[in-house]
């Protein structure tokens, strides 16, 4: 399985991140929606605006930097880069509020009839997630703190 | 746009995969640089300043202009790439860019992949056998839950809500923030019209049943302001769970 995940234009000035990772099913199952994003300006970064994993120079050391934790609501997200010179080859997640067992995915306020829906539900293995989540715009925020952290 | 924007490939191996995620990601940045209204030398920003006559814009944002106008009639004008006073084609955009993403992926041998584009998604093939992609619908009151999962193959997943950043949709009539409907979940066969349709039906508000009601091929799933679900008869055939709710 291959997974890759890219930032398209969040901000004016626009960098994109390709990020390309090998991904374990069972961890990465609920990160599908939340995906990161860069601000980092292409004027000083612009060896990151690809990230070909397969042709970085073997030469250049691995390095593993880690984002802020983000607290919002339902939990801490923190975000975790690995890069080889700097190309990023990995990202994840070492704190994610999915992470809890699925009894985190609780409806509350729509009509009760729903609620049994929801728990079965709560069976299905998500692959991803249609709408926007709180945990993305915490992702993001962690994984630009480790972004700014890896240019210094 | 501000979005962004994860691919998962399944069942292909390097180098085919790098290739097709390669492609994918090029074609997404020519996206961005062609119809970002943040940058101000992209075609839509010149285009909407008027710097640049529609004849002279490229096939690529002709054919997106085209589209914008067919769906601005076929909603009654609550799709309205004008909506906002100036020139911004995204809500067509982003569902569109990642049809055509997927497409690129398939001709690359990629059949079985799952494109999630802030939250609008698009399934090819499945995720592994015996089973179709599940696609959580975030709760519009809790963004940590669901509140339904929709298994589909071959599929359009698009919702659109108040959920991102509050209330964000506008009536194009009365400009007046939407506070009718908490979300509208629309599945298709085309990731393109299904975020365009959700977009025009949430803007619709409490008349968007009855409007979702009429379209061939696309089932949705709507949820009020007052917490009250409604969702057309063929939606069951992606949420089973909900026959006999």
């Amino acid at each position: 399985m291959k997974r890759a995940v890219a930032a398209v234009g969040l901000t004016i000035v626009g960098l994109y991140l390709v990020v390309t990772f090998r991904s374990t099913p069972v961890k990465s199952q609920v990160m599908s929606a939340p995906t990161p994003t860069t601000r980092a300006s292409t004027e000083t970064q612009p060896e990151t605006t690809n990230a070909p994993v397969a042709t970085a120079p073997p030469a250049e050391t691995t390095r593993t930097v880690t984002g802020p934790p983000i607290t919002m609501q339902y939990g801490t997200v923190q975000v975790a880069l690995t890069l080889r010179g700097q190309t990023i080859t990995n990202v994840a997640a070492p704190q994610m509020p999915f992470d809890r067992p699925r009894s985190a995915y609780i409806s509350q306020t729509v009509a009760p009839w729903l609620k049994d829906e929801v728990l079965k539900a709560q069976s299905a293995q998500i692959d991803t997630i249609s709408g926007a989540t709180y945990t993305s715009e915490a992702y993001i925020q962690s994984l630009q703190g480790a972004i700014d952290q890896a240019k210094t | 746009m501000g979005t962004v924007v994860s691919v998962d490939v399944r069942g292909l191996e390097d180098p085919a995969a790098d290739d097709a995620l390669r492609s994918v990601f090029s074609w997404l940045r020519f996206v961005d640089e062609t119809f970002s209204t943040y940058k101000e030398g992209s075609e839509i920003s010149r285009l909407g300043r008027g710097e640049l006559p529609p004849a002279d814009c490229s096939p690529d944002v002709r054919f997106v202009l085209d589209a914008c106008e067919r769906l601005r009639t076929e909603t009654a004008g609550y799709f309205d790439s004008h909506a906002a006073g100036s020139l911004d084609p995204s809500g067509f955009v982003k569902g569109w860019s990642v049809e055509v993403a997927s497409s690129m992926l398939a001709d690359r041998g990629s059949t079985n992949h799952c494109i999630n584009a802030g939250g609008d998604v698009r399934v090819r093939g499945v995720p592994e056998d015996g089973r179709m992609w599940n696609v959580g619908v975030v709760h519009p009151h809790d963004r940590s839950a669901l509140t339904t999962v929709v298994a589909v193959r071959d599929a359009g997943v698009a919702t659109s809500g108040t959920a991102e950043r509050g209330a964000h949709v506008f009536d194009p009539f009365s400009h007046e923030p939407v506070t009718d409907l908490l979300s509208v979940t629309i599945v298709g066969p085309e990731l393109a019209y299904t975020d365009a349709y959700a977009t025009a039906a949430f803007a619709m508000g409490h008349r968007a049943p009855e409007w979702l009601a009429t379209l061939a091929n696309h089932e949705s799933y709507v949820i009020d302001a007052g917490g009250f679900a409604w969702w057309t008869p063929g939606f069951v055939r992606y949420a089973p769970a909900l026959v006999g709710s």
